[in-house]
């Protein structure tokens, strides 16, 4: 089976590194860009099995690019986890009507993300 | 004496008693006359007697028909004008008088008549002017009455002794126990209020006219009210104070949350933050660590970030619903913010009828909403605008639909990223979506697109178009100094009132499952003054008994139980005669609940039945039903038997039974209360 890949669409250097080294050791292959504008470029290029989607992006906002990758037929069945670090209750509810499959507010424990990112790739399987 | 006889004697008589003086009169001199001829010419009588019987008998007759022809012409008219004149005096009658009845006299008639148009033009001009005026103060009425009504804040006058003589629909809504004649320390702490009156009245005493502060808490303790009172002087003399308020118990607890709020993150960030500081620093700095000790440290370090997620989550929660208290919003009908969205110019918008209510700054979604429309339609490529509410519970979304191309996210909030209005300065669409704790988002499939926005559903205010309440009357009785038998049933407060229970025996274990009352003041029944509540009995409710009043288990399931709803009614009643029907009945419940409740209900009672009684036929029928029957008084079929139902048949009855006393001349309470003890018979079957 080839190795499922993974689009990390993040601004943040720190966070983006631990999730690159979280997402790698769980044997996945990762690539990282750091726009919304970067995100809808990368998408173009080659289709993830997922995407994980901070909201609060420069250029084109993760509610944005999570639509535009549902209204994409190429890129139908695409995974979308957002993460943000505005935490409220109405953020989560807007991630979710846009299209995504799952919402994470930060901070989050490594082992939770791992885990979401395991279950929606096994999902998807 | 001339004088009191001519008082006594009518126009007519008078006249018919001159006549028959002169013709009396005429045949006396004609005798006399004749008497004295004879006897110094001398000869025959008989020529004299015949002469002066005929001459006699001539005058009289004349005088006789000359009375008639007088009476007739003269006094008749004269009367019947005098009828008429006083008639048009007394009464506003616009008819000219028949001239033809006193044509005889003269020009008296059209003298009479011209008067009469004079005082008919005259009262046309008063009542003219009447009506004028009339119009002017309802008008002027109608527009403090509005003014005041819609005032945001609340607003009370209070008598020199501190009961209330005017309130406002928000003063209403910030102490819902206020009401008419009702002592202001019922509803409102009265230190504070008194201290503040105590500075006003030095600062009258030192010729100051000013207005102090208070802050005092509502008498439940629910609310903290901020406001003013200010005196209002007639003749330099105090004839009550004015009180302005607003609700500062959110303000109050906002800083006190927020520096909760504060104290609790610093404490909670810190504590991990210190302890991940040293783990990490003893691990960086400790090589030679045994394994153990080292996952010992990361296990701890792990615990720490754990607890230090959990603060940063528990009080991110907390600051959010801080904040979305905060924001003053009010409770807007979503149909409302539509009918602004469409008034815009050049908006072609059609709106679903729809009776949501939201919690939100109805201006601020309307200038947001026309924006989106506005932008959305510029490109042409968008058409079909529809505005809508889905409410589900607690939460009603607006939506606006459209037909055409898709909005992006980055294009809606960019969209609302300028400033909404000029009335708001910077404040743009997404500081007025923050500020209601909410967001919104595009969301649909193919053509059919729409824009969410989530507020918090509102109850609905209080309806103007209700039973309209009554909020004012200046014509309160003087301080209630008098006791309370000695004062005139018209100075005093009533609480006509009405119990639903689970049987007929107080004393076998039935118990109250609701509560209903109204009050009554100046003789007025106050629509808006009322109380009801259900009561959870703590005991099943027999289905016989939810037969009569449709109360089941389920509707008192999740209601106070008697303690709180006995309480609150002893407050609605403060100061007030309770009046019931039957009301020994309904009093039984609530005084055999005094121990539980921590009240003494020892208001005086009058109960229409035995005011009934005394009033009418001792024997004959006294239900609720046969003195609607005799008042022409109707109860909605399904308003029966209900607690408000039955409370507002006994008030429209006992108002008319007011009247009826009264007219017997009976005034005071002692006296009602008195017309009651003599109904002894009526009495003995009223014993629960």
């Amino acid at each position: 089976m080839p190795q499922k890949t993974v689009l990390l669409v993040e601004d943040e250097d720190n966070i983006a590194l631990a999730l690159t080294h979280l997402i790698g050791r769980a044997g996945y292959a990762l690539r990282r860009v750091a726009s919304g504008t970067d995100a809808m470029t990368a998408l173009a290029e080659e289709r993830p099995d997922l995407v994980v989607l901070d909201v609060m992006l420069p250029g084109k906002s993760g509610y944005e690019v999570c639509q535009l990758i549902r209204r994409d037929a190429g890129l139908q069945g695409v995974k979308v986890l957002m993460i943000t670090a505005g935490g409220g209750e109405m953020e989560r509810r807007k991630g979710m009507a846009v299209g995504a499959d799952a919402f994470m507010t930060k901070p989050f424990s490594t082992a939770d993300l791992t885990q979401k990112v395991c279950a929606l790739l096994d999902d998807g399987a | 004496m001339i004088e009191r006889l001519t008082k006594r004697l009518g126009l007519r008589l008078r006249f018919a008693l001159f006549f028959a003086a002169l013709g009396l009169g005429g045949a006396v001199l004609i005798g006399a006359a004749l008497w004295f001829g004879h006897q110094r010419g001398g000869g025959p009588v008989d020529g004299f007697v015949i002469g002066g019987m005929i001459a006699g008998l001539g005058v009289l007759g004349l005088s006789a028909w000359i009375g008639l022809l007088f009476d007739e012409n003269v006094a008749k008219p004269i009367l019947a004008l005098a009828s008429d004149l006083t008639t048009r005096a007394r009464a506003d009658v616009d008819l000219q008088i028949d001239e033809s009845q006193a044509r005889h006299l003269s020009t008296l008639a059209p003298a009479a008549n011209a008067i009469n148009a004079a005082l008919a033009e005259a009262r046309a001009a008063r009542q003219r002017a009447v009506e004028r005026e009339t119009a002017r103060i309802a008008r002027e009425k109608a527009l403090f009455e509005a003014l005041f009504r819609d005032l945001g804040e609340g607003a009370v006058v209070a008598t020199p002794d501190n009961r209330v003589m005017l309130y406002n629909r928000m003063a209403q809504e910030l102490l819902p126990q206020i009401g008419l004649d009702r002592p202001l320390d019922a509803v409102l702490r009265p230190e504070p209020v008194t201290d503040a009156l105590r500075r006003l009245e030095e600062a009258r005493i030192a010729g100051r006219a000013s207005a102090e502060t208070f802050l005092a808490a509502s008498t439940d303790g629910k609310r903290f009210l901020q406001g003013r009172v200010t005196p209002i002087l007639s003749d330099e003399e105090l004839s009550g104070h004015v009180l302005i308020f607003r609700d500062a118990t959110d303000d109050l607890r906002a800083h006190a949350e927020q520096a909760h709020l504060f104290n609790t993150l610093l404490e909670g960030v810190r504590r991990p933050s210190g302890t991940i500081a040293a783990l990490l620093d003893v691990l960086e700095t400790g090589a030679d660590l045994p394994p153990e000790a080292r996952a010992g440290f990361r296990k701890g370090i792990s615990e720490e970030v754990t607890r230090l997620f959990k603060v940063i989550d528990s009080m991110a929660n907390e600051q959010a619903a801080a904040t979305s208290r905060r924001w003053p919003v009010s409770a807007v009908a979503a149909s409302h913010i539509f009918d602004a969205v469409r008034a815009r110019e050049a908006l072609s918008v059609s709106a679903m009828a729809t009776d949501a209510m939201v919690a939100c700054d109805g201006f601020a979604m309307a200038t947001l909403f026309a924006r989106l429309i506005e932008r959305l339609g510029e490109s042409g490529t968008r058409a079909g605008f529809t505005l809508a509410a889905e409410t589900d519970g607690t939460e009603t979304r607006l939506i606006l639909g459209w037909q055409g191309e898709v909005a992006t996210d980055g294009e809606i909030m960019g969209w609302l990223s300028a400033p909404l209005s000029p009335a708001y300065g910077h404040y743009s669409g997404r500081d007025a979506l923050d500020a209601h704790q909410t967001t919104i988002w595009a969301e649909g499939q193919g053509t059919a697109h729409r824009i969410v926005l989530p507020l918090p559903t509102a109850s609905a205010p209080l309806a103007p178009g209700d039973a309209r309440p009554e909020f004012y009357d200046f014509n309160l009785p003087a301080a209630p100094s008098a006791e309370m038998a000695a004062r005139a049933l018209s100075d005093l407060s009533f609480v006509v009132f009405d119990t639903e229970t689970t049987g007929l025996s107080p004393r076998g274990g039935d118990e109250i499952v609701q509560i209903a009352g109204l009050r009554i003041v100046n003789g007025r029944i106050l629509r808006g003054e009322t109380f009801d509540a259900l009561v959870n009995p703590g005991r099943p409710i027999p289905p016989a008994s939810t037969r009569v009043h449709h109360i089941t288990d389920a509707m008192v399931e999740g209601a106070p139980d008697i303690r709180d709803v006995g309480q609150r009614f002893h407050d609605f009643c403060q100061g007030a005669v309770l009046v019931a029907h039957n009301a020994p009945f309904d009093l039984a419940f609530l005084r055999l609940k005094e121990p539980v409740i921590g009240r003494r209900f020892d208001n005086p009672v009058l109960c229409t039945v035995l005011m009934s009684a005394g009033l009418f036929d001792h024997t004959g029928q006294h239900t609720l039903d046969a003195l609607c029957a005799r008042f022409g008084i109707t109860i909605p079929p399904e308003a029966r038997h209900t607690a408000m139902g039955d409370t507002v048949a006994t008030a429209e009855v006992f108002v008319r039974m007011l009247g009826l006393l009264r007219d017997k001349g009976v005034t005071t309470l002692g006296g009602a209360i008195a017309e009651e003890g003599r109904m002894t018979r009526i009495r003995k079957t009223q014993a629960y």
